[in-house]
């Protein structure tokens, strides 16, 4: 058997961390790396709370690829039970076996022994990330908990705090090497604090000018480095200003492929009109972003309409 | 034993005492702290109330309420005859002393809103006869005198509001759900080894949110301070933590008092939410505070199931149209929004400030809130709402 690797002594610093994870395209902000390092090093669970598209789902994806182990996603919805988070029997199995089985010669107690076994149990995510595959625990990501309602949140108590799951039939299953776990959430609610306190929390931000710069950069490599300053500029600027949903690097990405795609080679007040549809996605924060438009790329220092 | 006899007869005449005062203690709790108390030091005070306020106590909220009690009902008992505490054992420590004039100081010394004594209360309940409360109800707000204003707030704690329910995407167990519970059905069938029952599993029903959005400003001094206490009631309704109750106030800004209202007594919470209010009694700004409610709240509050009041006369400073853009997308967002409208009691009243005709279409119901019959009222358009 190979030798557990141990997430915790992987990485020396935070420094190392965060270059790995640069190696692999993923750009973080100092803080977030620390909370990753500690996450590691600590062996507790990561809450990472933060809007929609800075990037929350990405670093446990990436996490995933540098530490080479394999990622269990458990995606949450209002509903979720433990049938399809935890575990499930297979009764279709179940009932075969008991056909095949003579009722007479057994000992009823032996039967139900047989049938309530781990044979027969249908191992769901959470169930999955307590087992190590060659000696690598899994990275667990239970993606946008807050979708899930708060019954659901009790299941996660006992998995979180102890690295274990009672199954009433078999009796306590325990991970040899507990997973890495992280937890994201959009905050359309407020988390438990009984979980909450089980975690290491991080509220990921809207990166820095030169964090986005940097992001924008490695992930569209095409870009001039003139317009990817522009629209970093311009993208920092909407988010000071006051819209119901402001744009998240996701979308600022998004938007960096659409200007590529109409071969823009700078912004410009008809350009930016067209494409915004990429980057905001109310019609009031469009409209009112097209009323200040002007304003908004004088301030980003880019040219403005008379000089076009 | 006939120490230990004293002890719970005094254990017991404390419980009632907490149960005047409005905590729950059951029977089985103060049952355990008579058996902790075995275990430890009668004569150590802290370790006394240490083992009360574990045992009866479940409720941050409470503990302050618990230790004023403890201490004006043990206290005085103790020091009643310091030295005795040093001669005599257990028994005499715990004797009850003459308690009968002592504990009527106690309750008029504790209690901000019963001021009169018991024998008083008992005249008023037999005064308060059906038709008096029936005139109460239908007397404004504005014009109540401080006793009817006593009178309605016990009116108001018996109001029982209940949002509608929504369909929840979780299962229970029931006998006719659509859904086959293989889980149940499979263990049951073991047992006999044919399938002789099948259970099944159907939605679950919840309650929707409640989120009420109350003005506390110049204009509305008159019904403000009862309508808080109102909320407070609301909030006291709230039983099950699948529940979510939010308030806000609003005057020329937004304060969010979900946390003040939790505290026990209605005067203490709303003395804390004056201190937190910054804008008390001044102008309004509808549209600004809304706005600050749609950008801030509405994503963390699960605005989309949740039933959504507002409490306000309408007069507003901003402009009407940025009022009904805001009022637009609370309305797009929420299940169901409901304005309380004070001056809609009075029969001539037409909402003709700017304020209010910029809001007018964007609600489902305009109701008025001006006097107890029109919280009934509410409670009755609660029910008809459409369950589901």
């Amino acid at each position: 058997m190979t030798k557990p690797t141990r997430y915790s002594t992987l990485f020396k610093d935070v420094q190392e961390l965060q270059s790995e994870l640069a190696k692999v395209h993923y750009i973080a902000e100092y803080e977030l790396a620390v909370a990753v390092f500690l996450a590691l090093k600590l062996s507790r669970p990561l809450l990472l709370e933060g809007e929609p598209g800075v990037g929350k789902t990405e670093i446990v994806k990436v996490l995933a690829q540098i530490l080479e182990a394999p990622l269990i996603r458990l995606q949450c919805y209002e509903g979720l039970d433990q049938y399809s988070a935890l575990y499930e029997w297979d009764y279709a199995r179940q009932m075969l076996e008991l056909r095949l089985q003579d009722p007479h010669s057994k000992d009823p107690d032996q039967l139900r022994q047989n049938i309530f076994s781990q044979n027969f149990l249908i191992k769901r995510p959470l169930l999955q990330a307590l087992e190590s595959h060659e000696g690598k625990a899994p990275v667990l990501l239970i993606d946008e908990l807050d979708r899930a309602d708060a019954e659901f949140e009790a299941f996660l108590l006992e998995l979180l705090s102890d690295w274990q799951v009672s199954i009433p039939e078999i009796g306590t299953i325990k991970a040899n090497i507990p997973p890495v776990v992280v937890i994201t959430s959009n905050r359309t609610r407020d988390i438990h604090d009984a979980l909450k306190r089980r975690c290491f929390y991080h509220w990921i931000d809207y990166p820095s000018f030169e964090k986005e710069y940097c992001i924008l950069c490695d992930k569209v490599p095409d870009l001039s480095q003139k317009l990817a300053q522009s629209i970093v500029a311009f993208v920092q600027e909407l988010r000071r200003r006051d819209l119901y949903k402001a744009p998240g690097v996701a979308e600022s990405l998004d938007w960096s492929q659409a200007l590529l795609a109409l071969d823009a080679k700078e912004l410009n007040p008809s350009i930016v009109g067209l494409s915004l549809g990429s980057l905001l996605k109310y019609q009031d924060d469009i409209e009112k972003t097209r009323e200040l438009l002007n304003d908004i790329l004088a301030l980003a220092n880019l040219p403005l309409m008379g000089q076009v | 034993m006939a120490q230990s006899g004293y002890l719970l007869a005094h254990l017991i005449k404390f419980a009632i005492l907490l149960r005047d005062k409005g905590l729950k203690i059951t029977s089985e709790q103060l049952g355990t702290l008579a058996l902790a108390l075995e275990h430890l030091n009668l004569q150590d005070v802290d370790e006394v109330y240490t083992a009360g306020k574990l045992s009866l106590i479940n409720r941050k909220e409470d503990i302050p309420l618990f230790a004023q009690l403890f201490e004006s009902y043990f206290n005085l008992s103790f020091s009643k005859k310091p030295q005795q505490l040093e001669t005599d054992k257990r028994g005499k420590l715990k004797r009850p002393p003459k308690e009968r004039p002592l504990e009527v100081s106690l309750f008029q010394q504790l209690s901000p809103e019963s001021q009169t004594n018991p024998d008083q209360e008992t005249l008023v309940d037999k005064r308060f006869s059906y038709s008096v409360s029936e005139r109460l109800k239908h007397k404004a707000f504005s014009k109540l005198s401080s006793s009817e204003t006593q009178e309605i707030k016990k009116l108001m704690q018996r109001l029982l509001l209940k949002p509608p329910l929504r369909r929840s995407r979780r299962q229970m167990p029931s006998l006719k759900g659509h859904r086959l519970d293989l889980r149940r059905s499979f263990r049951y069938a073991l047992k006999y080894q044919e399938f002789i029952k099948l259970y099944h599993r159907q939605a679950k029903n919840k309650l929707r949110p409640l989120i009420i959005l109350a003005d506390i400003s110049g204009s509305m001094e008159v019904y403000s301070r009862l309508l808080l206490y109102f909320l407070h009631s609301l909030k006291g309704q709230i039983l099950c933590q699948d529940q979510k109750f939010e308030s806000f106030t609003f005057g020329t800004r937004l304060t969010r008092i979900s946390h003040r209202l939790a505290r026990r007594y209605p005067d203490d919470a709303i003395a804390a939410i004056s201190d937190e209010v910054k804008d008390w009694a001044g102008g309004t700004r509808l549209a600004s505070c809304l706005h600050d409610f749609n950008r801030r709240w509405s994503k963390r509050l699960g605005l989309n199931r949740a039933l959504v009041l507002i409490i306000s006369d309408g007069w507003d400073q901003d402009d009407p149209k940025r009022l009904s853009q805001e009022m637009a997308r609370l309305h797009q967002n929420c299940y169901k929004l409901i304005w309380l409208n004070p001056l809609l009691g009075s029969a001539n009243y037409q909402p003709l400030s700017r304020g209010m005709q910029a809001a007018l279409e964007h609600i489902d119901q305009f109701l008025p809130v001006h006097n107890f019959a029109s919280l009934e009222a509410l409670a009755l358009a609660f029910h008809k709402l459409k369950n589901l």
